[in-house]
């Protein structure tokens, strides 16, 4: 049941959202098992069979939980094949379902065996819930974390708003506001949440859907044997780039909306991405919690087991900007290399999204290095922010949209051949490769750009509202636009005296475009 | 800060009740795709641009609302090629309506057929029949619903449709609470105020705007010469029958036959018809092999017409407008202006409503005037022969016209 549906919007969230504050009067109980009902409910209506798989392993997830926590230090290695044990059935459970058939595909074709295999259900949010549940798990492991009552647990695997496609969050971070946060209409909270939904569903409905048009033909293109022109190659790969950029972002606004209703502020996962100046500040404004996860389990540990070794060899490790180029490659970019890689796999079993996250992984080292050895031959900091802050832009963004041409294609050659012809080898093209549509997609790209770089994004504008943990107010770009937002107080959508009308508008144009609404790009993974 | 939440609550509420209601309003009242049967206005809302997204939902209410006892059924050729007006037709079958829509495969033209004969009866049908459609390998899943089999009032047993409630709560809604229904009342506004526009009339006729639009822009040769290419490619790698009747993967003589009973069973007359192709749709017929193909499949509608026919059936009669003729073998005009164009086609298969009014004559004229022969068992040898006479005559008069096909599917082959 997608948030851009007419069953979720005018049936299920009302019946969730009276039945929550109404059972809330007898007690936080009622209402919390009532919203854990109403979590699987939203969780079993796209497949029961989904249900029935994670279900289990939920179970064992909480039981191997609790034993960690009730076991002291004196048992660590039993502690530590438990903690395996669950990783290991994370991992197993997730593999089987999302990547079995890749390897047995793959496997056929390397090794001309015949494998046989069908299309398996993939539980929905899988690769969401699982690295969730690993995180728990390491959380209670290292004691961080202790562990609740099951219901609670559930709650926090399944919380309707999040469960499909995140913010993937500590348990730390979000139980604790359930046993805080009255079981009460919050005025304050209530209106948070209607700017965010509202916001995020007009991303998605009447922006991200729209825009798909301009990209979806382009990318079909080589799949029907036809050249991809410079000037179609670039609408198509922008046009994908703010698709997602607003489907994600809008899932994004209306994950934490959704949950803000309940009083839950959940962790900021999108902030403005294309206004980076770098790579590496992207990947702390895109998809923050998972970049985060895995910088927390993946990258760190591969980095500190990596110096370790290396330490005790005797061989040089990281010393700043006097590092030696061995040490960067093994201490820097291997760990980045690998860590970006899965995150590209944990999109989809495919070589696209494995070349998408290496692309990542070379841009990352390369900015690594960057700052790393760059002290050495540009040491006045002052010009060095004024000449790159503005190439650092064009460079960043330009190579965000030439990796989402690999996230986006359907096989790594139909990738190349749009960026083949991004480069020009078909022809520089008129405005007639994509028929009597490009000046409308070239309209619709110049709009979004001004809207994904000026414009304050939705945490901006509920800024006075904590609309999301670990989000900080950064100071919007000096310039005209931003003088006429202040203006009219729209940094606070909530207390300014358009903000009502505003949102409203976004509300109504939402809605009205759900005839037509697809499925959350991140659905899928 | 809490007494300003409540106060952005309140507004929002009502701006969102008060901006849907607007939205609403608009909507009915401009009424972009005929749901709520306002009067069309001049220069306000009497052109519908939307039937171009809507055309199967407008057509399903605005037949009931019509009341017809004449019909056209068909694809968009009939829509934009038959006139219901026209003086030919009885006065038993006025008034007519143009049933006709784009793409409608003789499956989409029964199904349309069986929603009009659950409000009324009717008289007379004409259906136009495409030889496309009766190409091996149209296969469709005979359980799955199609989209837009939720527009009408009967299931494919001829019985109520049991979810047609909530299918007419969902159109009312897609008819005024959506940003595709408010975007075609800008366009229908639009379009009014412009006049020459892609429109569909109250008796169903889709307009010619968009060909004369093309043929200004292209000129007829360039026109011709990208829709041949088209054509070309719809045709090439597809499986053309000897003789396919009743095989499973020829259901469009399945349905046409289903189409034949149900007139049989309600007293309609029907008139099939083949329609009348441009002489380059037929040379890249034969070029592509089909030519024998194209002449089983017009020996199949005779047998499909007359089996099952008790005694004497003049009810049903299958016409062939099909074949070279002084209609089809029109060349391009003299003139190089962009705005000359053929007078009896558009493009290879869409002939002109000029030419649909000289079928709708010979059909219900009662008089040969030598264009149109009526398929029987002892018509049917003697009409392919003299097709293929009059093509080997076509070749040798006009060799330019012959040449210019052969190198479009020269070129396409490649």
């Amino acid at each position: 049941m997608p948030f851009n549906s007419y069953q979720f919007l005018f049936l299920f969230l009302p019946v969730v959202v009276l039945g929550y504050f109404a059972l809330g009067r007898f007690g936080r109980l009622p209402a919390v098992i009532w919203l854990v009902l109403a979590s699987i409910g939203f969780y079993a209506f796209a497949r029961v069979d989904c249900l029935a798989i994670i279900l289990p392993s939920i179970v064992l997830d909480y039981l191997i939980a609790r034993t960690l926590a009730r076991l002291d230090e004196s048992r660590r290695r039993v502690r530590a094949g438990l903690l395996g044990l669950g990783i290991v059935a994370n991992v197993a459970l997730l593999g089987y379902f999302k990547y079995r058939d890749f390897f047995l595909d793959t496997t056929n074709l390397v090794f001309g065996s015949h494998f046989a295999f069908g299309s398996l259900i993939l539980p929905l949010g899988i690769s969401f819930i699982t690295f969730q549940k690993i995180a728990y798990l390491m959380d209670v492991y290292s004691r961080q974390v202790k562990p609740g009552g099951f219901l609670d647990f559930l709650l926090f695997t399944l919380f309707f708003p999040r469960v499909v496609a995140g913010p993937i969050v500590h348990y730390r971070e979000v139980m604790p506001q359930f046993d805080r946060s009255p079981v009460r209409w919050v005025p304050t909270d209530i209106a948070v949440a209607i700017c965010l939904f509202s916001i995020g569903l007009f991303k998605k409905v009447v922006i991200a859907d729209r825009v798909a048009d301009f990209a979806n033909p382009v990318f079909a293109a080589p799949l029907a044997g036809e050249p991809v022109t410079l000037l179609a190659g670039w609408i198509g790969a922008l046009a994908f780039t703010f698709q997602i950029y607003f489907d994600f972002s809008g899932y994004s606004d209306m994950a934490l909306g959704l949950a803000r209703i309940f009083g839950i502020v959940l962790p900021m996962n999108f902030n403005s991405p294309l206004r980076a100046t770098s790579i590496v500040e992207f990947w702390s404004r895109w998809h923050v919690t998972l970049a985060r996860f895995l910088a927390a389990y993946v990258y760190t540990p591969l980095v500190l087991s990596l110096t370790r070794r290396r330490m005790a060899r005797g061989a040089p490790v990281l010393r700043g900007r006097e590092s030696a180029i061995s040490a960067f490659l093994v201490l820097i970019g291997l760990p980045t290399m690998v860590t970006m890689t899965i995150f590209g796999v944990w999109h989809g079993a495919g070589l696209p999204f494995a070349v998408w996250g290496m692309l990542h992984g070379l841009m990352l080292t390369i900015n690594h290095a960057w700052r790393t050895l760059r002290p050495r031959f540009w040491r006045h900091q002052k010009s060095h922010d004024l000449i790159m802050a503005p190439v650092g832009f064009v460079l960043t963004l330009a190579g965000v949209i030439v990796a989402f041409v690999f996230f986006r294609a359907s096989s790594v050659s139909a990738a190349i051949a749009v960026l083949r012809g991004m480069a020009g080898r078909n022809g520089v093209t008129t405005l007639d490769s994509i028929g009597s549509q490009s000046i409308l997609a070239l309209a619709w790209l110049a709009v979004l750009f001004v809207i994904v770089t000026i414009m304050p994004n939705s945490l901006e504008l509920l800024a006075p509202y904590r609309p999301a943990l670990d989000f900080q107010m950064r100071e919007l770009p000096a310039g005209a636009a931003t003088r006429v937002w202040g203006r009219f107080r729209l940094r606070d959508l909530v207390g300014s005296r358009l903000g009502p009308a505003l949102v409203a508008t976004l509300a109504v144009a939402g809605v009205l475009g759900l005839h037509h609404a697809t499925a959350f790009l991140y659905w899928r993974f | 800060m809490s007494a300003d939440a409540g106060h952005f609550i309140r507004g929002w509420l009502i701006t969102t009740l008060l901006i849907t209601a607007m939205v609403v309003s608009v909507n009915a009242a401009i009424d972009p795709y005929l749901l709520f049967n306002m009067p069309r206005v001049r220069w306000f809302n009497d052109r519908k641009p939307g039937f171009e997204h809507q055309e199967r939902l407008m057509k399903a209410y605005e037949v009931v609302r019509a009341a017809p006892n004449g019909l056209i059924l068909g694809t968009s050729r009939v829509a934009i090629g038959l006139d219901p007006a026209h003086a030919a037709w009885p006065a038993k079958a006025r008034p007519v309506y143009n049933l006709g829509v784009v793409d409608a495969d003789p499956f989409t033209s029964f199904r349309y057929l069986q929603h009009v004969l659950a409000h009324r009866d009717v008289a007379v049908v004409v259906l136009g029949l495409d030889f496309e459609d009766f190409l091996v390998g149209q296969r469709r899943d005979p359980s799955a619903p199609l989209p837009y089999e939720s527009y009408l009032s009967v299931d494919r047993d001829g019985r109520p449709a049991p979810d047609r409630r909530w299918h007419y709560l969902r159109d009312l809604t897609e008819s005024t609470l959506s940003l595709e229904a408010l975007a075609d009342s800008v366009a229908t506004v639009r379009a009014s105020m412009r006049g020459e526009t892609l429109d569909v009339t109250a008796s169903g006729t889709l307009s010619e705007a968009g060909f004369r639009r093309e043929m200004a822009e292209l000129g007829a040769p360039a026109l011709f010469t990208r829709r041949d290419l088209d054509y070309f490619r719809r045709y090439h790698g597809r499986t053309f029958p000897e003789s396919n009747a009743g095989q499973a993967d020829a259901p469009a003589l399945v349905d046409l036959r289903a189409i034949i009973e149900l007139c049989r069973a309600r007293g309609i007359q029907l008139e099939l018809f083949a329609q009348p192709v441009h002489a380059d749709l037929l040379e890249t017929l034969d070029l592509l092999g089909a030519w024998s193909a194209y002449e089983a499949w017009k020996r199949e509608l005779v047998e499909v017409s007359h089996s099952g026919a008790s005694g004497v059936d003049p009810a049903v009669r299958v016409w062939d407008f099909g074949g070279y003729d002084q209609f089809s073998a029109e060349p391009f005009p003299e003139s190089t202006e962009l705005s000359a164009r053929l007078r009896w086609f558009w493009e290879p298969t869409y002939y002109t409503r000029a030419l649909g009014n000289i079928i709708l004559t010979r059909i219900f004229g009662g008089r040969d005037t030598g264009y149109g022969v009526v398929l029987t068992g002892d018509t049917i040898e003697a009409r392919l022969a003299d097709v293929r006479e009059r093509r080997n005559a076509y070749r040798a008069s006009h060799p330019e016209a012959v040449r210019r096909v052969r190198e479009i599917y020269d070129s396409a082959s490649k």
